[in-house]
């Protein structure tokens, strides 16, 4: 290992960005805001837990979603596909810790088969918030020679 | 001339893999095989000022007496040696292409504001306890504690270069957590981040020499770079000025997020100068007038101080500025080169950004531009090509970005707007 030029990554597919305006994977959990199918102003925030699997989707105001029902609901799926599309099927299935040949989203929620956990929507949402920080953040005319070292992302 | 790696060059690698195994196994468990190594390291730098400095923080290190100020002092050391690594292989490059090699001049840091000096003393804290635990420990608990750090060393400009590379270093580090679990960690790529980073903790960068300048600029290529949350484009140009030509280069930075891709990154930075990018576009060439040319080849552009002209590139001759003494490694080599039909090195696609759309079937004839890089190896990052009147790279990238529709962060902003309803 002595090169300094990254593991090159593959480039991100095309995802639904008005469906799933965030998702990351952080702190060993997969987490995003999930876009409502029914109605323009309502978003969910989903996420789903590494290793246990534990899972939780509700509005911002934490009122559960109604499609959980002990199961995880069509936002989760949303979210673990578009997951997929931003970082590619080996990256999640490696931060979820499963095979990567589940690399589906109902594959990786079964496959790692947990149950609804209730999770306070205001951690995600403050993750929301410090994303688009960064497009607040003012450009500038600098070379940045450090950043000869990161080509991925 | 050719692009041999010099032997010295090569023996001094084994230097840097000994410090790097040590970071990698976390300086909080030296075992004596360890110690040797960083004993080695110092024994390098007999004879010069640095000699005391680094036997004396490794004699504490062996001690077990890790404080931040030895964990430097042998990052130092590392650094000094990758530096000295640069110059050889930049007079290596520069010989094989007939260009003169023309040092950096720099006058000294500014001092930090006392809130930078703050920030800094967080990220040093953060990078010592990395040291401590060692690379392929790293953990979420481990790594976390950065966030908060990095959103303080953003907001200000002055720590620019820190937080650059610190915001790369976290996003890769979380990313590949728990590190244990990977077969082996990227010693060399991160014990580089964190000595640069750790270095950087300590004081701000000495400033380079400017002058201001009226000459011909030429575009050559952009270097696209990025990670998770910024995105830097710098643009290499040849400036004709009192007869000499010169490689110069203009940065534009912006943070972003990992939603923006492809074409799109582009509109990030074009709004900072319109012309210059339009000139990149077209292969035009500028008359610029008053702007600032560093010695370290900076050259910091003013869009408003230039104007079309005509003129063609012809590279032969040119004077190849030094990077200033913090970003002396042989990462930072990059040497403008552009060619028909042999490639002076072999082709490399692993440093060409994926969003510029380049791929290896666009450069299999025709005119290719790109850098010269080194990674134990010379080799050639392509950064364009011209096939007859098809050009490949950032003319077909500023293109397509002229033509997005929904720009992401206008989706992203009217979502965040309905998550903020209460």
């Amino acid at each position: 290992m002595s090169s300094f030029v990254a593991h090159p990554r593959p480039a991100p597919k095309k995802r639904n960005l008005a469906k799933v305006p965030f998702v990351e994977v952080f702190a060993g959990r997969l987490q995003g805001v999930v876009s409502s199918g029914s109605s323009g102003d309502r978003v969910y925030v989903s996420l789903i837990q590494a290793g246990t699997g534990n899972f939780y989707c509700s509005t911002n105001n934490n009122r559960p979603c109604g499609g959980l029902r002990g199961s995880p609901c069509k936002h989760l799926e949303a979210l673990v596909t578009n997951a997929i599309a931003q970082y590619g099927a080996e990256r999640v299935c490696r931060a979820m810790g499963v095979p990567e040949d589940t690399a589906s989203a109902w594959g990786i929620v079964n496959a790692l088969g947990g149950s609804a956990q209730k999770v306070e929507a205001g951690e995600v949402f403050a993750r929301f918030l410090d994303y688009l920080r960064y497009v607040e953040l003012p450009s500038d005319q600098q070379a940045r020679p450090e950043m000869a070292w990161f080509v991925t992302g | 001339m050719s692009l041999a790696v010099p032997d010295d060059v090569s023996a001094a690698l084994r230097l840097t893999a000994g410090f790097d195994a040590v970071l990698t196994q976390g300086f909080a468990r030296l075992t004596p095989a360890q110690t040797s190594a960083l004993d080695e390291l110092a024994d390098a730098f007999a004879g010069t000022p640095l000699h005391a400095r680094v036997a004396e923080a490794v004699r504490a290190l062996a001690a077990g007496e890790i404080l931040a100020h030895h964990l430097a002092a042998v990052a130092a050391a590392r650094a000094a040696l990758e530096g000295a690594r640069a110059d050889a292989l930049l007079a290596v490059a520069a010989a094989s292409l007939g260009l003169t090699v023309a040092p950096a001049e720099v006058g000294p840091a500014p001092e930090p504001s006392a809130e930078a000096t703050i920030r800094m003393e967080s990220a040093r804290q953060w990078l010592v306890e990395i040291g401590l635990a060692g690379l392929q420990n790293l953990d979420d608990a481990t790594i976390v504690p950065i966030v908060a750090t990095l959103e303080g060393l953003q907001a200000m400009p002055e720590l620019g270069g820190l937080s650059a590379v610190l915001t790369g270093f976290a996003d890769e580090l979380l990313d590949h957590a728990p590190t244990s679990a990977l077969d082996a960690v990227p010693a060399r790529r991160w014990a580089d981040l964190w000595c640069h980073a750790l270095l950087a903790t300590y004081a701000l960068p000495e400033v380079p020499v400017e002058r201001a300048v009226r000459g011909l600029w030429l575009p050559i290529g952009a270097d696209v770079r990025h990670h998770d949350h910024l995105l830097s484009v710098v643009v290499h140009g040849l400036l004709e000025v009192d007869g000499d030509k010169h490689l110069v280069r203009s940065g534009f930075a912006a943070w972003k997020v990992d939603a923006i891709t492809g074409a799109e990154i582009w509109n990030l930075v074009t709004p900072q100068a319109p012309r210059l990018f339009a000139a990149l576009a077209d292969d035009a060439a500028l008359e610029v007038v008053g702007m600032a040319l560093c010695s370290d080849g900076m050259l910091r552009w003013d869009d408003a101080a230039c104007t079309p002209a005509d003129g063609a590139l012809d590279l032969a001759g040119a004077v190849l500025h030094a990077p200033a003494p913090r970003h002396r490694h042989p990462l930072q080599i990059a040497v403008p080169v552009r060619y028909r039909g042999e490639a002076p090195a072999p082709l490399d696609l692993s440093r060409t950004s994926p969003h510029i759309g380049l791929e290896a079937k666009d450069l299999d004839r025709g005119t290719i531009t790109g850098l010269l890089r080194f990674d134990e190896a010379f080799s050639v990052q392509p950064m364009s090509a011209v096939r007859g009147s098809k050009r490949f790279g950032p003319a077909a990238g500023l293109a397509a970005a002229a033509k997005v529709k929904q720009p992401v962060l206008d989706v992203l902003r009217e979502r965040a707007s309905k998550l903020l309803r209460k």
